[in-house]
């Protein structure tokens, strides 16, 4: 059931009538309700994957009772290790199993001793990567004395598997979403229509603006070999108009579904294209899964704190292991060490924690300087989502190399990409950049406008939404 | 919570109802802008599926066109020549093809076919009649309504990017090239003879609508010919012969049958059992290009079935 679905448009009011109106308000029934209504959300994809689900759930409900309970720190350090290596086997197992085999197999052949292994015809769970790392984090938290186990499994059991955020994120953490479902939520209006407006722009993101580049930025990267330098660098703007459109439009829609619900979810993303240097493009870009890295990995490791080789090294590891916790393909990793050397001299002459405040606040444009900041590291990051997009690192290489061909300066082939594209990225933009003040671009924009024409609004982006909802294309990181 | 849901249903209304304005809208300015003009000696047009699809070369026969499509269903044909009517007064035949299979029940699932609705309607921007419509929504509801919003996208896209012809798929119109023969191997390895009942069985659904495209071609003052394209004689779906003829002589009494079916043509000539190859299609191409410069096809009558080989409905 996608979040750009009919079935979904159907599931989350039912959920949410049944949820206000028919639990009365009992916490009980409605953490119960909406365990179910989950599972429910979950089994739509594959219901064989709920024994997983369940299983992933009851292995960290119980290790991490048996954490807190433990009285050495010895027994304390086996059963987080028991969590460990059993949650990250199974992501390991469906994840990277063929990934692993096939490097493997390729390793041995240059090394001139063949060998022939079998690959598995493995299905990925969808949102595996996700609850994984929920779990995690959980039995993380107890180890290092942050929380305390719970011991209600359907409180624990809903934190792992409430439905907006159970296949893409964002990756909670237990510190701030079980206190939430512990607590009695109450009805808010405006807290609702603030889940309205962050679900109406999620799905314009996605459905208008991420599905309509994807439909071309697709045959550009399939046919990368073939097209003039213009094409293909038209097709990498797509492809970074696409990912942003598609992952922040789903996590708002995620943000927004929660709110109707009373929750508050993590916020994964804030204006990253509209960042000044690549640190601050990484503290904006899927900030839950970068906040989690940086707390559970980068920290530990000694994080900015060592020596200078050390915090080299450490950069390197959380950017590859991030880049390879999107998928089993070298064109990931390879991805994670760009951005890590992109953002490598911010953090030796540390300059990583400028710009931390919203560019341009309070402003209608930004200075010339802000401008061309802005510029470089829109450049550095699409020239990362090539390598991100293509089918392997060789594609993504060719297609660097030949954008920079003199055919770049020729006109894109216009067949590849849809005309109504022209008007709906800038006017995308646009309404981003002057929302970028919120937590998401309708939380204040258009707000003040009279109520005419602030429905008016309303309803163009609704309208436009299901006009271009013919056909369901999946969210990009359902794949992770 | 009551002013919310309140509101939220004023909302959606008020939603639904630009929708259906917009895509009215969308649907009256495509329409005054679309083109589907053939040239003017255009006087014959080639429909069906893939047997007529890659057996008639439109570029060897003068005044034709071709604008089959592999697997296509009747209802889709229907909508294809209601437009191609609409813009070309010029034409005079239409060649319909109907062979064993497109006859059979087994077609049908292309008439259900998810790809087929979501690309046929919206291509020709026709504003589908009722009972059409009521036959795809009772089998495919959703994808039946999701065709709306297709169509309303290309519509405007259509609309801003100026295009001069609606749809941009000319693509379909070339000949489709297959200059291999795999009948040999398949003769060899995979010949099938015997068929399952959806194979047996005639397609209600698919005589409804040959019935209706002829019925809407003499209403336009078009002449209907019925054609079966040659296909090698081991083709499996000979096997429901006996219902193929008996249903058409039943059902088209009045309409010319031009039955090459069992057309003597080498196997070399037939990319498989069901379809020719490029050189196939150019010789029955040549024979048809006869047929219409000597005035062949003016003069049979309503009901004859004229004979192309031996064997076939007589």
């Amino acid at each position: 059931m996608l979040f750009n679905s009919l079935a979904y448009a159907l599931f989350l009011p039912v959920v949410f009538l049944l949820y206000w109106f028919v639990t009365s308000g009992r916490l009980r029934w409605q953490n119960t309700l909406l365990l179910l209504a989950s599972y429910f959300f979950y089994g739509c994809w594959d219901w064989r994957f709920l024994f997983l689900l369940a299983f992933s759930t009851f292995l960290d409900y119980y290790t991490g009772i048996k954490i807190f309970d433990s009285k050495s720190i010895r027994a304390k350090r086996i059963w987080l290790a028991i969590s460990v290596i059993i949650n990250l086997g199974f992501l390991g197992f469906f994840k990277y199993y063929n990934f692993f085999i096939e490097s493997f197999e390729r390793l041995l052949n240059i090394a001139g001793a063949p060998g022939d292994f079998n690959t598995l015809d493995i299905i990925l769970p969808v949102g595996i990567s996700f609850y994984t790392f929920h779990g995690l984090s959980y039995v993380f938290d107890i180890y290092n004395d942050k929380i305390t186990p719970r011991r209600n499994p359907v409180d624990y059991a809903l934190f792992v598997s409430f439905f907006p955020l159970l296949v893409a994120g964002p990756i909670e953490r237990a510190t701030h979403l079980l206190p939430q479902v512990e607590k009695p939520r109450v009805f808010s209006y405006a807290k609702m229509t603030d889940g309205l407006r962050q679900i109406l722009w999620g799905l314009f993101k996605k459905v208008v603006i991420a599905d309509t580049c994807a439909e071309g930025a697709n045959p550009i990267f399939n046919h990368s070999m073939e097209l003039e330098g213009s094409t293909l660098l038209l097709g990498a703007v797509l492809f970074t108009v696409q990912i942003y459109g598609d992952f922040s439009g789903y996590s708002d829609i995620a943000l927004g579904s929660a709110r109707l619900f009373g929750f508050e979810l993590l916020r994964n993303f804030s204006f990253p294209y509209f960042s000044r240097d690549i640190a601050e493009f990484w503290r904006r870009w899927h900030i839950s899964l970068s906040s989690w890295f940086r707390d559970y990995l980068y920290i530990p490791l000694g994080g900015s704190k060592a020596g200078t080789a050390r915090v080299v090294l450490n950069t390197f590891i959380i950017f590859t292991v991030s880049g390879f916790w999107h998928g089993a393909n070298w064109t990931f990793i390879a991805w994670g060490m760009l951005n890590a050397l992109y953002i490598m001299p911010l953090v030796l002459f540390k300059l990583n924690r400028h710009n931390l405040e919203i560019v341009a606040q309070g402003k209608y444009l930004p200075s010339l300087k802000e401008f061309l900041q802005m510029l470089l590291t829109i450049v550095l990051v699409t020239i990362g989502w090539i390598f991100f997009r293509s089918g392997s690192l060789m594609s993504a290489v060719y297609m660097v190399r030949d954008i920079f061909k003199p055919s770049l300066f020729s006109i894109p082939d216009s067949t590849l990409y849809s005309s109504t594209l022209l008007f709906l990225i800038p006017i995308f933009f646009i309404i981003e950049w002057l929302g970028r003040e919120g937590k998401f671009a309708l939380e204040h924009f258009s707000l003040n406008w009279n109520r005419a024409l602030r429905w008016s609004f309303y309803i163009v982006l609704a309208v436009l939404v299901i006009v271009f909802s013919g056909e369901e294309q999946e969210f990009i990181y359902f794949q992770f | 919570m009551k002013t919310l849901i309140a509101k939220t249903l004023v909302f959606l209304t008020l939603t639904l109802a630009t929708c259906v304005v917009s895509m009215f809208l969308l649907r009256h300015f495509t329409d005054q802008q679309k083109n589907f003009q053939l040239p003017d000696e255009t006087k014959y047009l080639f429909a069906g599926h893939s047997h007529v699809r890659l057996a008639i070369n439109d570029s060897l026969i003068k005044g034709t066109r071709n604008v089959s499509e592999e697997g296509e269903a009747y209802i889709y044909t229907l909508q294809k020549l209601k437009t191609y009517l609409h813009f070309n007064p010029q034409v005079k035949y239409v060649f319909l093809e109907c062979s064993n299979n497109s006859v059979s029940e087994f077609f049908d699932s292309r008439t259900w076919n998810q790809h087929f609705i979501k690309t046929k309607l919206p291509d020709y921007n026709i504003p589908i009649d009722s009972e059409d419509l009521g036959l795809l929504l009772s089998h495919e509801p959703l994808t039946t309504i999701e065709t709306f919003s297709i169509s309303a996208k290309a519509q405007l896209e259509f609309l801003l990017s100026r295009q001069s012809d609606y749809p941009s798929s000319a693509e379909w119109f070339k000949h489709r090239y297959y200059s291999q023969s795999d009948v040999d191997s398949i003769l060899h390895h995979s010949k099938i003879d015997t068929l399952s009942q959806l194979q047996k069985n005639p397609s209600e659904h698919a005589l409804f609508y040959i019935g209706k495209i002829v019925r809407f071609c003499k209403e336009h003052t078009v002449q209907p010919v019925l054609m079966r394209s040659p296909v090698h004689p081991a083709w499996e779906y000979l096997l429901n012969e006996d219902m193929f003829c008996s249903e058409i002589r039943r059902r088209f009494p009045e309409v010319v049958f031009l039955d090459f079916g069992h057309y003597p043509m080498p196997d070399d000539e037939f990319r498989d059992l069901a379809h020719l190859n490029y050189k196939g299609a150019i010789r029955f191409c040549q024979l048809f290009d006869s047929l219409i410069a000597t005035g062949a096809v003016d003069s049979y009558k309503p009901g004859e079935y004229p004979k192309f080989g031996s064997g076939g409905c007589q």
